[in-house]
């Protein structure tokens, strides 16, 4: 799956674009992993461009999370679709991930 | 039964999206809504997902998977066949969303999401495969009974000793059998699954009602319960005998009889 990483604010902003299923959450996961090695452990999903997401995918966030808890950082959502949102709900991830309306209002909250 | 629609896929993660795109358009030819047909897809991509990363795990190319759609009076019906090893996902304990993300297991979403998406899910061993039924029901199901609030218009039905009698009465026909659809439905989504129906108030039954007293005695099967009916007038065993159902139900010539039968059962 095609997956941009900017630097905005110090922050980095990770926006995967297409669906999140079993076949392409492992590359966002690869891509996470890197992002926290680099050093710089607040990060921002932007899941806007996400039209899809499975628990395999869920999975890939959960343990980004994790690591980047373990290493002090964090990791925030942003802007994720109603039907992106419903599913986060549904693990009940939306009550323990710090989730923003906005890719602006996650970058700000650090 | 509707048309059923069959796709053979490969075992692999790349060719999940295929079969999802297949469910998308046979839920969409159901006329599932938006949203239903949505969680189809959903409920088949972690199905699948499951399959090929535990059953077929180290496996290598080769091993195929099929999954089949189609209607089921007012179900809409997702067979999912492989010939992995045996593995019912249906045993394994759903993970808790209350709980705390460190105390979580890592794996078991998929059959939680697969359990929330659909109104009912069964495993069966057939052979050498492995065979997962999803039920997504029809938006019909919830509207039959006509205009006015559902649920209202049920024929009577008892409780004794946890299992429910139900009292039909007059003509079962294209009018009336969804009555008894929704009656029966009912008792079954409250994990009623054995049921005596009481026939001798049943004047006639036309091809709808006996459809409808097959679908849920499947139902009730699957569930390891059953239909047993009882006290059919003449002219509906003369009914029941020509389509060949006094075969496929147990027949009792009153309730007592049923009820006795069951109870030796036990």
């Amino acid at each position: 799956m095609d997956i941009q990483i900017t630097t905005v604010k110090g922050v980095q902003l990770i926006q995967p674009i297409g669906r999140l299923d079993g076949d392409s959450a492992p590359s966002l996961g690869d891509a996470m992993r890197d992002a926290l090695e680099s050093g710089n452990t607040q990060l921002v999903l932007a899941l806007d461009s996400v039209d899809y997401i499975s628990s395999a995918g869920l999975r890939q966030i959960v343990n980004a999370y994790k690591r980047a808890q373990k290493q002090g950082g964090d990791l925030r959502l942003s802007s994720p679709t109603e039907r992106v949102m419903a599913v986060l709900e549904l693990a009940g991830l939306d009550r323990t991930l710090s989730i923003f309306p906005t890719d602006m209002d996650a970058i700000d909250s650090y | 039964m509707g048309e059923v629609r069959r796709l053979v896929i490969a075992a692999r993660l790349e060719e999940v999206r295929d079969a999802c795109d297949f469910v998308v358009e046979a839920a969409e030819a159901a006329q599932l809504d938006e949203r239903a047909v949505y969680h189809c897809q959903m409920a088949v991509d972690e199905a699948l997902t499951n399959v090929i990363e535990h059953g077929y795990a180290y496996q290598g190319d080769g091993s195929q998977i099929e999954v089949t759609c189609h209607t089921d009076l007012n179900r809409f019906v997702i067979t999912i066949t492989d010939n992995g090893p045996a593995f019912n996902p249906l045993e394994h304990e759903s993970p808790n969303p209350a709980q705390e993300l460190e105390e979580r297991e890592p794996g078991g979403w998929g059959i939680y999401f697969i359990r929330k998406l659909t109104d009912d899910v069964a495993y069966q061993r057939v052979g050498d495969k492995n065979r997962l039924i999803l039920y997504k029901n029809l938006p019909t199901a919830i509207q039959i009974g006509g205009p006015d609030e559902g649920g209202e218009d049920l024929f009577p039905t008892r409780m004794v000793n946890g299992d429910v009698i139900i009292y039909p009465a007059g003509r079962l026909d294209s009018n009336t059998s969804p009555m008894l659809e929704q009656t029966l439905k009912s008792q079954l989504e409250q994990g009623h699954y054995w049921m005596f129906v009481d026939m001798a108030a049943v004047e006639y039954i036309a091809s709808s009602g006996l459809k409808v007293l097959v679908a849920i005695w499947r139902r009730a099967q699957e569930r390891g319960g059953n239909v047993f009916l009882s006290g059919l007038q003449p002219r509906i065993v003369e009914i029941f005998e020509m389509v060949g159902f006094d075969m496929l139900f147990e027949i009792f010539p009153d309730l007592d009889a049923a009820r006795a039968a069951r109870s030796q059962q036990d």
